[in-house]
């Protein structure tokens, strides 16, 4: 019996890849829900920022990441921004990494252009597209974003667009929204745009980072938070949408139970090898 | 003089971005404006940087027949092919480039994230194991947050037959705490070093004393 213990200890790891990848795979092509999603604090918190804005109000929307973080985050951007459109909150877009911009055009196109066709661009909404120099950018559009922006993503001079006439600063804007894989993203916003110009900040990241934000949050420092897929299925739920997030938090469930049921079997093939006596 | 001269720009430099920050004055406030500028186009200067480096290495590899080094010419050929599309046809949606990046460069960025999830499996069976306490509470609290945050774990907690009944938000209040208490108390202590370790770093770097940035060198 100790033997088959070891033995278990000892299995081949593509065993588990091949569990995991036909645990997601089949829950992605079922269709099971899990009925129970509750609304967490932080998300309400984000949500109530945004639904809590005058309609006609600007938000700046920041696309801080790239397509590696797509899966977690674009579902958030897409619930987020679905939520301040018809809010009628006029949008000024943009971001901090340079492979995550054609992102802002993809959901221009399938969320702003699909959904809310009476939205015209340079009035409702502006793409600035990608600027380098993190921090200082963001002190700097809180002076001016014409000395940051020249022009938007597709070279039209931001003095011809009527809603960079209303919003000349970053003060300007009555809410920050990033969307954040890393740095910079909202940390940086969040020292900067919150602790210096004191514009809230709110906005989503993957789950992996969440944690990190504990402490922004119960400061006060950070107005919500969406952490991961799940954080973007709690949006979606109150945006009444059941859009991609929703639809990958079966794939997300089982795929943690896995873990945890793979953590269990690892322990108790470890002490039934002796395993643990040996190293006491 | 090699090493002075940019030592004297460095201190002078962080000393008026310094000041500026506490004197509101017009005269001051412009000129540090100003300066956050050229920081913008310098910054920028550094992605011509990156790419000359990767440039570098990369041919390096493939001029030599380095094991590996088809992976460097895939590289070096996907840069120049997304550059020269990008250029000559632009970035906006539609283009070429749009599509590629659509379609390619976004799939496999996203499936090498995704590789994480099977690595994150393995791993656990492999190394999550309960040999101390210590590693016993990080084990439990591992198991309560990934149980907690997803709606399966509320579910089946709710079809517990007798700690279902009698408290069915246990196990969300359980990972509500775990993220509010233990979590933000070990994070606020990084938070706290991190930031005294680059005031510090700062300091040293103005004065002087902290000189890697000048050469591949140490420190003082």
């Amino acid at each position: 019996m100790k033997g088959f213990f070891v033995g278990m200890m000892r299995i081949d790891r593509r065993w588990i890849f091949l569990a995991m990848a036909l645990v997601v795979a089949g829950s992605l092509l079922s269709d099971i829900a899990f009925p129970r999603l509750e609304i967490s604090p932080d998300v309400r918190r984000a949500y109530d920022l945004i639904d809590g804005l005058p309609s006609g109000s600007t938000v700046l929307f920041s696309w801080d990441y790239d397509p590696g973080s797509q899966p977690e985050l674009y579902p958030l951007s897409a619930a987020m921004l679905r939520h301040a459109l018809r809010r009628d909150l006029r949008i000024v877009m943009m971001g901090h990494w340079v492979t995550g911009v054609p992102l802002i055009e993809k959901q221009i196109a399938e969320v702003v252009r699909r959904e809310f066709p009476d939205k015209r661009y340079g009035s409702d909404y502006v793409n600035l597209g990608y600027k380098s120099g993190q921090n200082v950018l963001v002190i700097t559009m809180a002076k001016s974003i014409r000395d940051a922006f020249p022009a938007d993503y597709y070279q039209t001079p931001l003095d011809s667009l009527p809603l960079m006439a209303r919003c000349r600063t970053l003060r300007d804007a009555r809410a920050v929204v990033s969307f954040s894989a890393g740095d910079p993203g909202l940390i940086m916003w969040i020292q900067f745009a919150w602790q210096r110009f004191h514009i809230p900040v709110t906005g989503g990241c993957t789950a992996v980072s969440a944690p990190e934000f504990s402490a922004y949050l119960q400061s006060g420092q950070l107005h919500g938070l969406m952490g991961g897929m799940r954080g973007a299925a709690e949006y979606e739920t109150l945006v009444g949408v059941r859009g991609s997030a929703s639809v990958g938090m079966t794939a997300q469930s089982l795929a943690h139970a896995l873990i945890v049921v793979f953590i269990l079997i690892g322990n108790v093939a470890y002490f039934a090898a002796g395993r643990g006596k040996e190293e006491r | 003089m090699k090493k002075t001269v940019p030592l004297i720009i460095t201190f002078l430099a962080g000393l008026y971005m310094i000041v500026a920050y506490f004197v509101p004055h017009p005269a001051v406030a412009n000129s540090a404006q100003q300066m956050q500028g050229w920081e913008i186009i310098i910054v920028a200067f550094t992605l011509v940087l990156g790419i000359g480096n990767l440039v570098q290495v990369h041919y390096g590899k493939v001029r030599g027949r380095r094991p590996g080094w088809f992976h460097s010419a895939a590289l070096l050929a996907c840069l120049a092919v997304m550059a020269a599309i990008g250029t000559v046809w632009g970035v906006a949606e539609g283009t070429v480039y749009y599509w590629l990046y659509d379609n390619v460069m976004a799939p496999l960025s996203a499936a090498m994230f995704s590789l994480l999830a099977f690595f994150i499996a393995s791993a656990a069976y492999r190394a999550f194991r309960a040999r101390n306490k210590e590693a016993t509470l990080l084990l439990l609290a591992a198991v309560v947050i990934m149980i907690g945050r997803v709606p399966l774990g509320p579910w089946l907690w709710a079809k517990l037959p007798w700690v279902g009944g009698h408290w069915p938000h246990a196990l969300d209040q359980l990972t509500q705490w775990v993220m509010d208490v233990p979590n933000t108390a070990g994070q606020r202590g990084i938070k706290i070093g991190a930031a005294l370790g680059a005031v510090s770093m700062a300091l040293r770097m103005l004065l002087g004393i902290e000189r890697s940035y000048l050469t591949t060198g140490g420190g003082s």
